[in-house]
């Protein structure tokens, strides 16, 4: 079962998506089994991490902006958001697999799915796709 | 009478308007023509814009300036005046140091302009970025500036022979609103979607005209009945309206050879408001909704109105105006793209030229008759000695 959220993201934002995917899989009824998110995107990322302290996503952007700056010298030459960007979501993935367990993803008391926006603001989609244990 | 039968090169410009403004838009905003215009790296070393080019494109400079201002997040940006710029401009006025900058973007449609073709000269003899926005990549200017950006305007019928032009003007500033729309993306100001808003903007502004458009060329019609025997017409506008204004009065000398002026609507209250025989001289106010001099003109308009000037205001104000004005209401703009404005507001008087030119059997610089739809290009106006834009002596004066 294949689902397509929609969202709208600002300049380096840092949503969490959790909340969306959980509801997802509630949607689907399945108890045991597979929950795959990706995100079909160029300058986005994907990634678990834990949501409590927002101060720690922006430690992570900045962290990762640091070591992917935006620069003049790209070869991309869209923008520097979009090169950088670029970079970015390729380093850090687009997609994340969990297990789903007694109807519920199985994820720490303090981690989420986090979406990164490295470019925006724009309109972004995620897709979820559930399989069921056979 | 079928305004139909006094139809002119200018209206049918007009007119090409609705069709032009999708190839324009894609071509002007065209990813890869604005990624390999400049590097990254270029727009972020530039500081200062000066824009210029000679009539419709210096207008078109000043028409767009808004939207660069707000975009281009330069120190600043500033319009000259080509000659203004070519000899008096100094070194130090400026402010060369850094490289890539100012950037100096002269205009000019046919490329052949001499005062054009020093001004890119003498920006490359300062060190600045020398950018030709053009209809001609292969011409004298194009030559001579370091970046061409080609607008490639479809061509039309008239194309042949010199007419009054509104297709290369409304190219001009379409391409000025793609650089803007390509510094403010690459500088962080604007998203990653802005390229296809500003197309939507433009796109939407144009198609808002056409179901009031029937009304307006009707409109102009009738008043071009009495306004075709004026031999005087003044234009006022303040800020944006002001180059709107001044197309408008340009158009009227080449469409029918009349004598015009322009001014604010400050300013002539205390000069042109004294000009005599009021009645013969056919009056023309720009003013837009947002305007902090809107009361202003309103008064103006007003004294015009009292000393028997033939008036009529071309307005996107639901505001009222003082009865015996003829009032052209014409389409708002887009929220937030106000700048869209300059692109379509001049139409009421490019129509009213064309057909004052038309019923008043006026012909144009080359004795073009639009009744006949002949023309001479050795008429008095185009001959050789007479007509310098395109032979005067290049200076540069650093």
């Amino acid at each position: 079962m294949l689902y397509t959220r929609e969202i709208e993201t600002e300049l380096n934002g840092v949503p969490s998506i959790t909340a969306e995917v959980n509801e997802i899989v509630k949607e689907s009824g399945v108890k045991e089994g597979l929950c795959i998110v990706t995100v079909p995107e160029g300058t986005c990322g994907l990634c678990i991490t834990s949501f409590w302290d927002k101060r720690g996503l922006y430690d992570l952007l900045d962290e990762i902006g640091r070591n992917i700056p935006n620069r003049v010298s790209y070869k991309n030459q869209e923008s520097p958001h979009d090169a950088s960007g670029r970079v970015k979501s390729a380093m850090m993935g687009t997609s994340k697999a969990l297990i789903i367990h007694e109807g519920k993803l199985i994820l720490g008391s303090s981690q989420g799915l986090v979406f990164m926006e490295f470019d925006g603001p724009r309109k972004r989609t995620f897709q979820v796709e559930i399989v069921e244990k056979a | 009478m079928d305004k139909n039968k006094f139809t002119s090169p200018i209206r049918e410009e007009v007119l090409s308007l609705f069709e032009q403004v999708d190839v324009t838009t894609e071509r002007c905003f065209d990813s890869e023509k604005l990624k390999n215009l400049m590097s990254i790296a270029e727009i972020f070393d530039v500081r200062k814009i000066i824009v210029t080019g000679a009539g419709d494109s210096w207008v078109a400079g000043g028409a767009m300036l808004p939207v660069m201002e707000k975009y281009c997040d330069a120190m600043s940006v500033q319009v000259y005046n080509p000659i203004q710029f070519s000899r008096f401009v100094t070194k130090g006025d400026i402010g060369i140091g850094e490289p890539n900058s100012p950037l100096i973007i002269g205009i000019s449609v046919g490329g052949g302009t001499a005062r054009v073709a020093e001004v890119l000269e003498k920006a490359n003899a300062l060190g600045a970025c020398s950018m030709l926005i053009t209809n001609n990549p292969e011409s004298r200017c194009a030559k001579i500036a370091k970046k061409v950006f080609d607008v490639e305007t479809p061509a039309f019928p008239y194309d042949k022979m010199p007419h009054p032009n509104i297709r290369s003007y409304f190219a001009s500033l379409t391409a000025l609103a793609a650089v803007s729309c390509r510094f403010g993306h690459v500088r962080g100001l604007l998203p990653p979607t802005a390229k296809e808003e500003f197309k939507k903007a433009i796109k939407d502004y144009v198609e808002s005209w056409k179901p009031v458009f029937d009304d307006i060329d009707e409109q102009m019609f009738d008043l071009a009945k009495t306004w075709c025997r004026f031999e005087k017409f003044d234009f006022l506008g303040v800020e944006t309206q002001l180059y709107s204004t001044i197309f408008g009065l340009e158009k009227f000398y080449e469409s029918c050879g009349t004598l015009c002026n322009y001014d604010d609507p400050e300013d002539w209250c205390h000069i042109d408001y004294l000009c005599k025989d009021p009645e013969t001289i056919g009056t023309i106010f720009h003013i837009d909704k947002d305007s902090p001099s809107l009361s202003r003109t309103i008064e103006t308009i007003n004294s015009a109105v009292h000393i028997g000037r033939p008036t009529l205001v071309v307005t996107n104000s639901d505001a009222e105006f003082p009865e015996g004005a003829v009032v052209c209401r014409i389409p708002k703009a887009p929220e937030g793209y106000e700048w869209v404005t300059p692109m379509m507001e001049y139409i009421p008087d490019a129509l009213l030229a064309g057909y004052c030119a038309t019923l008043g059997g006026r012909k144009n610089f080359v004795q073009y008759d639009p009744m006949t739809k002949e023309f001479d290009m050795e008429s008095l106006h185009s001959r050789k000695g007479a007509m310098t834009i395109g032979t005067s002596e290049v200076q540069i004066h650093v």
